[in-house]
């Protein structure tokens, strides 16, 4: 139903957009913002919540504003919910609820190409990566958080007039890991149940010595009018840690949405 | 439409990877649900050190019964006794349905105290004005009132748990006035040590250092965090600082048991009844083994400010006292009578 209503409003603001634009006159278009909504599918293993392997499905969805500046460099905000499910094959009294949250702050510098079809930009951004696995309520409980610099690079192709091919890239090089203490479970999250914000910021300033984590997608983007794209997007993510027990992340999510530009 | 088909191309070439991303899943055998199980409790479990158990030796007696011949039921049987070496109600395992078996270590004697105490004996024969506890579940038994044609009141709450930790405030300012009061224990499943050191804070006297508390955080038995200091102080906004008499039995357990450390801090304070079950720590989060079974247990080590451990010994009371299951069907509840005698003797309060 939350899919239903979701691609319901989706469609809604295209047409509006779409029927604003005939009466709108032709200009420059520095602003964008994005809604994407579609499945996330990925596997789990974390040895704090458990020794078994999960697979993950559900919900996604990604929201962004874009600004584009001088020279052609480009400042976004972004923000990536999934509200999945885990199981595994041990029993369905295993399920879990599993939330995911992105949220990037980044900068992208255009580089000089000598080529009409290709673009290349690369920057960084401020990302918090926030990984929540809940069973029976709170009778388990898991998290894993990555609040990070990236090291960002996007190449896009200009397929034609309207159609784009862009890939973009990111590598968290520093950041604080947040994860559950060694059993999991101490005074300081019980003592912070009504307020977990600060759980989450709890841990070390640390560095690919103490991670992998990386992002990359995939997307196409179709120019349906001047002040609106249809965007179809892979995305897959993989965060990996020892700290402070094996944790393993993999997440595929395929989204579908528009742009609005003014 | 090309370019469509190579998004779902790449949406679709991690399908199906789960092995090479996560590597293969814990095989579920008897073999290596006992390792599992075994391994996580040496590895986690935090009160070795404190009980002075050796989880060794119960390696060394079990791992030879497990093979991969061992049926489901043979294999339950062993893990229930492996637990119930430890003597902790804080520790369980359970198995999902069709099976649905439930096993808590160190309540074996649970149901013979539970039939010697009758909330609706006391509610009856001793209580009047009975009002519910406010901000407490109203399907629990969380009441006060006042013993029938006493100066005394009475205050029986079956949980630490709440969605108001001010709530005692509430209660004192309906039956504080009275000389004495009974704050009853017995039964008590425990809950939230937060809300226990929000209901002493009701009848402190003063500041007190009552315990510290260590959560395990190394492979060795003996590997613990730092220890946290807890205090009890004055809370609130009403205080009752008269007589007071807790009443505890052997299932009076973990965060009753942590309001028991700061109230017998009180001078005011005496406690009547049975030991208590002895169990002080926070429970792990639920575990999971491949053959679907779950389980929970000990994580931490409450010591007193001398460094010593009550767990597994419980609070011994003042006055020991306790009723047969004769008493009840007699319609006589020794322990509150005791209660009321002691307040008498000592204080002239009836």
């Amino acid at each position: 139903m939350k899919q239903i209503t979701l691609i319901a409003l989706l469609c809604a603001w295209v047409c509006i957009a779409v029927a604003q634009e005939e009466n709108k006159q032709q200009a420059t278009k520095k602003n964008a913002l994005r809604v994407q909504v579609g499945l996330q599918q990925g596997y789990f293993k974390d040895l704090n919540f458990s020794p078994l392997n999960y697979s993950s499905i559900g919900l996604a969805v990604k929201l962004g504003y874009e600004r584009e500046l001088k020279n052609n460099d480009r400042l976004f905000f972004t923000i990536n919910p999934q509200l999945g499910r885990l199981r595994s094959e041990a029993s369905k009294y295993t399920t879990s609820d599993h939330y995911t949250i992105n949220l990037e702050l980044g900068y992208l510098a255009d580089l000089p190409i000598k080529s009409s079809k290709i673009e290349a930009m690369v920057g960084g951004q401020l990302h918090s990566y926030l990984d929540l696995t809940f069973y029976g309520g709170t009778n388990a409980v898991s998290f894993f958080g990555l609040h990070s610099v990236d090291l960002l690079g996007q190449i896009s192709w200009n397929i034609s007039e309207k159609q784009i091919l862009e890939s973009n890239f990111s590598l968290p090089v520093f950041g604080l890991l947040s994860r559950p203490p060694y059993t999991g479970w101490d005074k300081y999250i019980v003592e912070h149940a009504n307020n977990p914000v600060p759980v989450f910021f709890r841990g070390d300033w640390t560095s690919l010595n103490d991670y992998l984590a990386f992002a990359w997608n995939v997307q196409y983007q179709y120019e349906l009018a001047p002040t609106v794209d249809l965007i179809a997007e892979y995305q897959f993510s993989y965060h990996r840690t020892k700290q402070i027990k094996t944790a393993i992340l993999p997440s595929n999510q395929i989204t579908f949405g528009t742009r609005l530009k003014f | 439409m090309k370019n469509i088909l190579i998004i779902l191309f790449f949406s679709s070439l991690f399908y199906g990877c789960e092995k090479a991303f996560l590597g293969e899943d814990e095989p579920n055998d008897p073999i290596n649900n006992f390792e599992l199980f075994w391994n996580d409790f040496d590895q986690h479990y935090g009160l070795f050190q404190a009980r002075g158990w050796n989880w060794d030796s119960i390696y060394t007696v079990y791992s030879p019964q497990v093979t991969d011949q061992t049926t489901d039921g043979e294999l339950w049987d062993i893990f229930t006794d492996m637990i119930g070496y430890l003597d902790d109600s804080h520790t369980f395992v359970v198995s999902p349905p069709p099976s649905e078996r439930f096993f808590a270590s160190g309540s074996e004697n649970d149901s013979i105290v539970d039939a010697e105490f009758s909330f609706d004996l006391v509610k009856s024969n001793y209580l009047e004005n009975i009002k519910d506890i406010p901000y407490t579940d109203q399907d629990s038994d969380f009441i006060y009132g006042t013993i029938k044609n006493k100066d005394i009141g009475y205050i029986f709450i079956e949980a630490i748990e709440t969605s108001n930790n001010d709530y005692m405030d509430d209660v004192l300012k309906d039956i504080g006035n009275h000389k004495g009061m009974i704050l009853d224990l017995r039964n008590n499943s425990g809950g939230d040590d937060q809300t226990a050191d929000a209901i002493a804070g009701r009848f402190a006297d003063g500041d007190h250092f009552i315990y510290t508390v260590q959560e395990r955080n190394g492979p060795n038995h003996t590997d613990f965090a730092e220890k946290k200091m807890y205090y009890t102080s004055k809370q609130g906004t009403e205080h009752f600082s008269k007589p007071l008499i807790v009443l505890t039995d052997q299932i009076t357990v973990s965060a009753a048991e942590v309001l028991l450390l700061h109230l017998k801090s009180f001078n005011q304070v005496t406690q009547i009844g049975d030991v208590t079950s002895g169990d002080f720590s926070d429970i792990s989060m639920r575990k999971f083994l491949p053959n679907g079974w779950q389980y929970q247990f000990s994580i931490m080590q409450f010591l007193l400010p001398d460094g010593s451990s009550l767990d597994g010994v419980g609070h011994v009371p003042d006055v020991v006292v306790r009723n047969t299951v004769a008493d009840i069907q007699a319609g006589e509840d020794k322990v509150l009578e005791k209660a009321l005698e002691y307040l008498w003797d000592e204080y002239g309060i009836e």
